[in-house]
């Protein structure tokens, strides 16, 4: 029985709890032998007994309690309590070789009012002042294995203890546990004690520890396992979804407790403060949504404050993203505006039929493309549209950065084929099916489908039905057949030519051949043919790396730090500050987000199943981690003190109350 | 004659004697003896004026110093001539029956004292009356002057025993709706009442030009509290009661008392009472004795009577 982390090897005991009923029967029901006596001047006493009554009340109340408290300590004695302390040190440290790892990683500045690091290094260093001169001593960071140091003495060490920081690369204790190891054989130290301080999460490491050789001992010692499970809710990242609201912004969210939480997330942008109030369970991932009306040149993300706090701030500066201009030219308009060819279309790129959208959507009929000026439109969508617009086919063609052609049954053959023949397509037959097709991906890494996964595609694909379409050969062209029919027949044609690029749809984008318009897949498909179209893949943004992905990809040596986030701007530590950077030299004007690894996030704890006595995941390595340590002699002391006052109580209650 | 004057009487031992009677006189005549003035001039007379002596007038009247400077025979006449009406008010409540075993209780002495002051007063031809308190009535003997009368006097006193809950100022109040005229009225009590109400009959009793006695009995016990043990105190004029350790409730309980007293004190001394607070240990002869011949007492009587 584990109860606020001490156990009971005989809870059974607890049923002593049950005699504390005697003294409160006795308190509550006894009444103490006294002589009958009739008295005259009987107003007085009572008077007397006003004054007299309070002291004598308080007196008993003491007694009972102390008599409870003796006999609940008396059962608490007899369940025997222990507790699994952090095992500290063997006596013989002082002498034995000594390696310590010590786990630098951002993790360890979890935990209030010290952190896991600080709590860490004033025992290390407690032990190093225990040590003799001489006696073989050597320090390992978990962020730099490879150089250890080795060839202090314990007191050299001792002073350099305090000066030693935590690294804002992701930093694992694999590596520094090797060469621990290692460095016992190059050494030739024997009998030694390697001591690993760590946070006791299991993202410190990569893989489980190999258990130790013969004469080498290991204490594990786990910061946070002689503490109250960690609180903590984080900012993993904040990235701006493309394609929907310019003002949008998606916050990534961890939850690293061990149990769910509420918690309000604040957005602030110069002209706004949004609140939001969350719920995630233990150890959930979640993305959450913010739409700015009007988004400014900083987004402030704020967590309420926790026992981490680096991760409970985050600086986003938003990308200016530039509005795409899409002309969607309706062949089959209708009254009935569900009717229109292009009403589920218009409704996949313009979402909430909003201003400020990332796509602003122009509806207009055949006739109205006369005198557009097709040049100020990134997109030209021409949806069942019966003949080619011949005075603006030129322009269409050349000015427009892409076209998107759909089929539908006002097509005229005769009309289109010339304007195909120019792509190198021909028109061929109208198609119809007695039962509704399913469509194939034949490209699936065609640049439509960029960022959509392969999972995701196929969902998005499965379902879709073609009941009709037209034909097209597509003979010598450079055109590619991302999505098609079963027998190969093409339902979605792109090609790129002279910066420019095309799109066809065999079938219907409305529910008049197809019932794709229905189907989860039309949104995503729809705006990725989009982003197809306006070059949406070259477009510069702003980059999210993790400090280690910058480090290793030597990105670091040319960034220049615009802002750090806010937890780390007072904090001396190792490496690259997550934050704002831009780059130095280069003319890209993207900005780079510098962000703590997610994994430094991970605060689950390596599994502990010392309960009832059995020993914990790093113990059945055969680490030493925990140290048994009895309770009850502590009790007893404090049980020999109560009986003392007790009896002084009682004493001078029973000289006050006179003879029985 | 100074002899017997410190030869006090010991209240167990006059408490052995059966007869009121002799208990009165007992102690009467232990506290008259050798005292130089009479506490009270029983038969009040006023010189009214002289005239010629006729033959046959009584020759005590004739006032012999006229006739010297005159030469002529006058007797004197007087006007009124009128007794002292006295009314002792016992307190017979449950609470005078303190201690019920053992000792001579405050009720008993109260009848000593009472039964002493009915003595001296009939014995100059005063007339006595006694009241004392039942369960719900009180038991009144008017005022007669007759020596018989003692013996109905100290008969009703023997045969009475305290018990009720109807304290003395019920007693005070009886009185007063029924006494006209200018009177001595004699408290015996333990005085364990609501004080202010005690204020207000005092008050009005000497407002109505009353000479008020007042004795207060007490027990030693009640004086002392020498009780060392657990006791459960009951309450004698009701079913109260209370478990305390004698010991630890002493000093509130003598403090409580001694407030009472200050007050009590307080209340007679501003109403001009003649007022003594005497436990039963005390011999009542020297407790009448001092009493009787204070000298406020004198000068009180020759102002009234």
């Amino acid at each position: 029985m584990n109860l606020l982390s001490t156990t009971f090897l005989a809870p059974i005991a607890f049923l002593g709890f049950l005699g504390i009923a005697v003294p409160l029967y006795l308190h509550l029901r006894h009444k103490p032998r006294a002589t009958p006596l009739k008295f005259a001047a009987f107003e007085f006493l009572l008077r007397a007994r006003r004054k007299q009554k309070r002291k004598l009340r308080v007196e008993q109340w003491l007694l009972m309690a102390l008599r409870v408290a003796v006999l609940a300590l008396l059962a608490v004695i007899f369940a025997q309590p222990f507790r699994d302390e952090l095992f500290q040190a063997s006596s013989s440290l002082s002498k034995r070789p000594y390696v310590v790892v010590l786990d630098n990683s951002l993790s360890m500045l979890a935990g209030k009012p010290q952190t896991y690091f600080d709590e860490a290094k004033d025992t290390l260093s407690d032990h190093l002042a225990q040590r003799e001169r001489a006696a073989p001593t050597a320090v390992l960071l978990a962020s730099q294995p490879e150089s250890p140091l080795a060839a202090l003495t314990a007191s050299e060490l001792a002073g350099l203890v305090p000066s030693l920081k935590v690294d804002t690369r992701r930093i694992t204790l694999d590596a520094a546990y090797q060469k621990a190891l290692s460095l016992l054989n190059e050494q030739g130290w024997e009998n030694a004690t390697i001591q690993i301080f760590s946070d006791g999460n299991r993202s410190a490491w990569v893989d489980l520890p190999s258990a130790p050789p013969d004469g080498v001992e290991v204490i594990y010692s786990s910061m946070r396992a002689q503490r109250s499970p960690l609180n903590n809710v984080g900012i993993v990242a904040v990235t701006q979804p493309r394609g929907f609201d310019r003002g949008e912004i998606d916050v990534r969210l961890r939850n690293g407790s061990e149990q769910g939480t509420e918690f309000e997330i604040r957005v602030q942008s110069d002209s706004q403060d949004l609140r939001h109030t969350l719920k995630l369970d233990a150890h959930q991932q979640t993305t959450h949504r913010f739409s700015l009306s009007d988004p400014s040149n900083r987004v402030l993300v704020q967590l309420p404050n926790d026992e981490f706090n680096l991760d409970d701030h985050y600086t986003f500066a938003p990308d200016d993203q530039k509005s795409t201009r899409v002309l969607v030219v309706d062949g089959d308009p209708s009254p009935k505006r569900q009717n229109s060819e292009s009403y589920f279309f218009e409704h996949a790129l313009n979402l909430h039929q909003k201003e400020n959208q990332a796509i602003q959507v122009e509806t207009i009929s055949a006739n109205g493309l006369k005198n557009r000026d097709l040049a100020q439109y990134d997109v030209v969508c021409l949806l069942n549209v019966a003949t080619p617009p011949s005075e603006s086919l030129n322009e269409l063609l050349n000015d427009a950065k892409g076209l998107l052609i759909a089929m539908g049954d006002r097509i005229d053959f005769d009309s289109w084929n010339p304007v195909f023949a120019e792509l190198g397509l021909e028109l061929y037959e109208n198609k119809r099916f007695p039962a509704p097709q399913p469509i194939d991906i034949r490209v699936g890494d065609h640049p439509i489908f960029a960022s959509l996964s392969p999972a995701d595609l196929d969902l998005y694909a499965q379902g879709v039905g073609i009941n009709a379409f037209k034909l097209l050969s597509v003979g010598r062209s450079s055109f590619s057949i991302p999505l098609s029919l079963a027998d190969g027949s093409p339902i979605l044609l792109a090609s790129e030519r002279n910066q420019r690029r095309f799109v066809i749809w065999t079938s219907t984008l409305d529910l008049a051949w197809t019932n794709f318009a229905l189907q989860p897949g039309y949104l995503p498909i729809v705006r990725q043919m989009l982003d197809y179209l306006t070059f949406k893949e070259s477009q510069t943004q702003s980059v999210q790396l993790t400090v280690s992905e910058a480090m290793v990809s030597g990105l670091i040596d040319k960034l220049v730090l615009k802002q750090a986030q806010a937890g780390f701007r007072d904090l001396v530590v190792n490496g690259p500050l997550p934050g704002i950077y831009s780059h130095k030299e280069s003319s890209e004007q993207h900005l780079v987000h510098l962000v703590i690894d997610s994994d430094e996030l991970d605060f689950r704890p390596l599994r502990q199943n010392h309960d009832e006595g059995s020993s914990s995941a790093m113990e059945e390595l055969g680490f030493k981690e925990f140290a048994r340590l009895d309770l009850a002699p502590n009790l007893i002391w404090w049980l020999f003190i109560i009986v003392l006052v007790e009896t002084l109580i009682a004493g001078r209650m029973s000289l006050l109350w006179g003879a029985r | 004659m100074a002899e017997p004057q410190k030869v006090f009487l010991d209240p167990n031992v006059l408490a052995g004697i059966k007869n009121l009677m002799v208990r009165a006189r007992t102690v009467v005549e232990g506290a008259l003896v050798g005292e130089h003035v009479s506490p009270f001039r029983g038969g009040s007379v006023e010189f009214a004026q002289h005239r010629p002596y006729t033959p046959g007038d009584e020759l005590r009247y004739i006032d012999w110093r006229l006739l010297a400077r005159t030469d002529q025979l006058h007797v004197k006449q007087f006007e009124v001539t009128t007794n002292l009406r006295a009314y002792l008010l016992v307190d017979a409540s449950g609470s005078m029956n303190y201690p019920t075993t053992g000792g001579i209780s405050k009720y008993t002495y109260a009848t000593i004292l009472a039964s002493a002051i009915a003595y001296i007063l009939i014995q100059q031809s005063d007339a006595v009356s006694l009241c004392l308190n039942e369960k719900d009535k009180v038991k009144y003997l008017p005022p007669r002057s007759q020596v018989a009368y003692l013996k109905q006097i100290f008969q009703l006193m023997e045969q009475h025993t305290p018990s009720s809950d109807n304290d003395i100022l019920n007693l005070v109040k009886y009185v007063q709706d029924r006494v006209n005229q200018r009177s001595l009225i004699v408290l015996f009590s333990d005085f364990f009442v609501d004080l202010d109400g005690l204020n207000q009959r005092i008050k009005y009793l000497r407002g109505r030009g009353h000479d008020v006695m007042v004795f207060q009995i007490l027990h030693k016990d009640e004086r002392d509290f020498p009780f060392q043990r657990f006791y459960r105190f009951m309450a004698m004029e009701s079913n109260d009661a209370l478990t305390a350790d004698g010991k630890q409730i002493q000093a509130h309980y003598l403090e409580a008392l001694k407030e009472h007293q200050q007050q009590l004190a307080d209340i007679m001394r501003r109403s001009g009472v003649d007022f003594s607070s005497i436990t039963t240990d005390q011999a009542p002869d020297r407790v009448l004795a001092n009493h009787l011949n204070q000298p406020q007492r004198a000068k009180k009587l020759r102002t009234m009577y």
